[in-house]
């Protein structure tokens, strides 16, 4: 992409830039603390689980921060054409990136409620590659914002497939191995809706990805994503009669 | 920065590059190791700033007819403060009360006190041609002398001040050059100035200005008659020109205002409404008239 003539008032192009930069720092914290909630999920790491919590607070700030600026330099500059596409792209990033740190909190408080449980060595293996799926898509879906890259974009948005797909594995696979040991069950459901956590995260990176080709090109990618997730489609026949044999 | 630069990839996301080896333990981050910027820079620095001009208790009066009405206001030194409000509310009177231009004008008169830097300018014994050289005026209309471009600059300095030639060529070309007009006009400074156009006039006419060093500046209407992209020139001038000069500006475009300035005054009727940081003015206005006004729903 050719890069454009400053503005005649620079001060736009100070706003502008800011903008750009807080949405960067915000993406890398957001990524950094959903990197990190899982790390504390499947090693146990309490202290770790914490700070993410804890610091999910700087990530509401700077997302407030990005709204007021964005809505300044929308009435300062009355934006338009690239710019206009500029401002909405940062404010869209700004909500996503929020919400990956909600799931990351709320990933996190679930690592702290089972802590000291021990978890088949296969479905952490499963949620490891998840978590690190999901990651790799959020950071190609940034690395799309930063640079302007319209195929980074639209590659982003594929990998949420890839991710869907597993999202309904990892849940198969939770779901079969309950045992109707009660306690086990607890962690079981918690795994489930941190695996929810995961997939939530690669949605959003794919909305990012979508804003970040907006960006690039001017035009939203064509084509709805296509939802692989069937996850919500699984009924458990198989296994429920399992689930209610009585225990001896 | 004039333009968003691409982030290399190795710089802000090598922490990410690459999946870690396993390790029983992970460092979290906090926010700032990503440098985010800094909250609200330019506000912290518009509101410590010094009183330039105290207006005291100002009426004024065309005539019989009161058209200002006890004014109290503070302007700061080195910013920009921006007067708005509708059609006869006061605001290009107000302005013109600063540099006593009402003077030349019979049956007007102002009562009250402004202060600059203390001395009260409306004080009989305040010598006028004392207070136009610290308070210097741009109207709405570009008026360069029917003279070159050069004498423009040079008649209003000499006016004023017994110059070498040397020295006085030296402040005409720092006069173009703060106006930003010295690259389009250094070829050509024994042109007349009516062959300019309009925006380069009107940078010509605060170029005029600013060669008397003044401590304020008065814009009325400044851009009014100018097309966008001199508007835009001029206003990234203001911009520039505030770190040496105390600006006070009226304007009927309020958006204009929200940019360039860094208080804003409302009036209505000759009367000060609201009085704050633009950006207090803009997002959350004390009084339902004020917001009535910059929303629009005036009338």
């Amino acid at each position: 992409m050719n890069t454009p003539h400053p503005h005649i008032v620079r001060a736009f192009d100070r706003e502008l830039a800011a903008l750009g930069a807080s949405i960067e720092a915000m993406g890398n914290f957001a990524a950094a603390q959903f990197r990190d909630a899982v790390a504390a999920l499947l090693n146990h790491d309490l202290a770790l689980a914490q700070r993410v919590i804890d610091q999910d607070r700087e990530l509401d700030a700077l997302r407030r921060d990005v709204s007021s600026a964005a809505a300044t330099v929308i009435t300062k500059r009355q934006p338009i054409a690239a710019d206009l596409n500029e401002v909405l792209a940062d404010f869209r990033i700004s909500e996503d990136l929020e919400r990956v740190g909600d799931l990351a909190k709320n990933t996190a408080k679930r690592a702290m409620a089972i802590a000291n449980r021990v978890f088949p060595e296969d479905i952490t293996a499963r949620l490891k590659e998840f978590g690190e799926e999901a990651a790799a898509q959020l950071r190609t879906a940034l690395t799309a914002y930063v640079h302007r890259d319209a195929e980074q974009a639209l590659l982003a948005r594929e990998q949420d497939e890839a991710l869907d797909r597993l999202h309904t594995e990892v849940f198969r696979e939770l779901v079969s191995r309950t045992s109707g040991d009660q306690a086990q069950v607890v962690g079981f459901v918690h795994l489930l809706f941190c695996a929810k956590n995961i997939e939530r995260v690669g949605d959003h990176a794919a909305h990012i990805a979508e804003a970040a080709h907006l960006l690039a090109t001017g035009r939203l990618p064509e084509g709805e994503r296509r939802r692989l997730d069937e996850s919500s489609s699984i009924s458990g026949d198989t296994f429920v009669s399992a689930l209610l044999e009585p225990k001896h | 920065m004039n333009h968003i630069a691409p982030i290399t990839p190795g710089k802000s996301m090598n922490h990410l590059a690459g999946s870690d080896a396993p390790t029983p333990q992970v460092v979290s981050v906090s926010l700032q190791r990503f440098n985010p910027p800094a909250r609200d820079a330019n506000e912290a620095v518009a509101s410590n700033a010094p009183c330039k001009i105290f207006v005291r208790q100002l009426n004024f009066y065309y005539g019989a007819a009161q058209v200002l009405k006890d004014i109290h206001l503070s302007i700061a030194e080195k910013r920009v403060t921006s007067l708005i409000g509708p059609s006869g509310c006061g605001k290009s009177t107000l302005l013109r009360v600063f540099n006593r231009i009402y003077a030349i004008y019979p049956h007007q008169r102002a009562e009250g006190e402004v202060l600059l830097d203390g001395h009260n300018v409306l004080e009989p014994r305040f010598s006028i041609n004392r207070l136009r050289t610290k308070v210097g005026m741009v109207f709405q209309k570009p008026v360069p002398f029917p003279m070159s471009i050069h004498d423009n600059i040079a008649y209003a300095i000499r006016h004023y001040e017994n110059l070498r030639r040397p020295e006085l060529e030296a402040r005409v070309e720092e006069a173009l050059r703060s106006a930003a007009l010295w690259d389009e006009v250094k070829d050509k400074l024994h042109h007349s100035a009516l062959g300019l156009s309009g925006g380069q006039q009107q940078r010509l006419c605060i170029a005029r200005a600013t060669a008397l060093k003044p401590d304020v500046l008065l814009l009325d209407e400044p851009t009014s008659a100018l097309d966008p992209i001199s508007t835009a020139k001029i206003e990234q001038l203001i911009d520039e020109l505030k770190a040496r000069y105390t600006v006070v500006i009226v304007t009927h475009n309020m958006q204009q205002a929200a940019r360039v300035a860094d208080f804003t005054g409302f009036m209505f009727l000759g009367e000060l409404i609201e009085f704050g940081s633009t950006k207090d003015i803009f997002t959350k206005p004390a009084k339902k008239q004020t917001e009535d006004y910059i929303t629009g729903r005036f009338g």
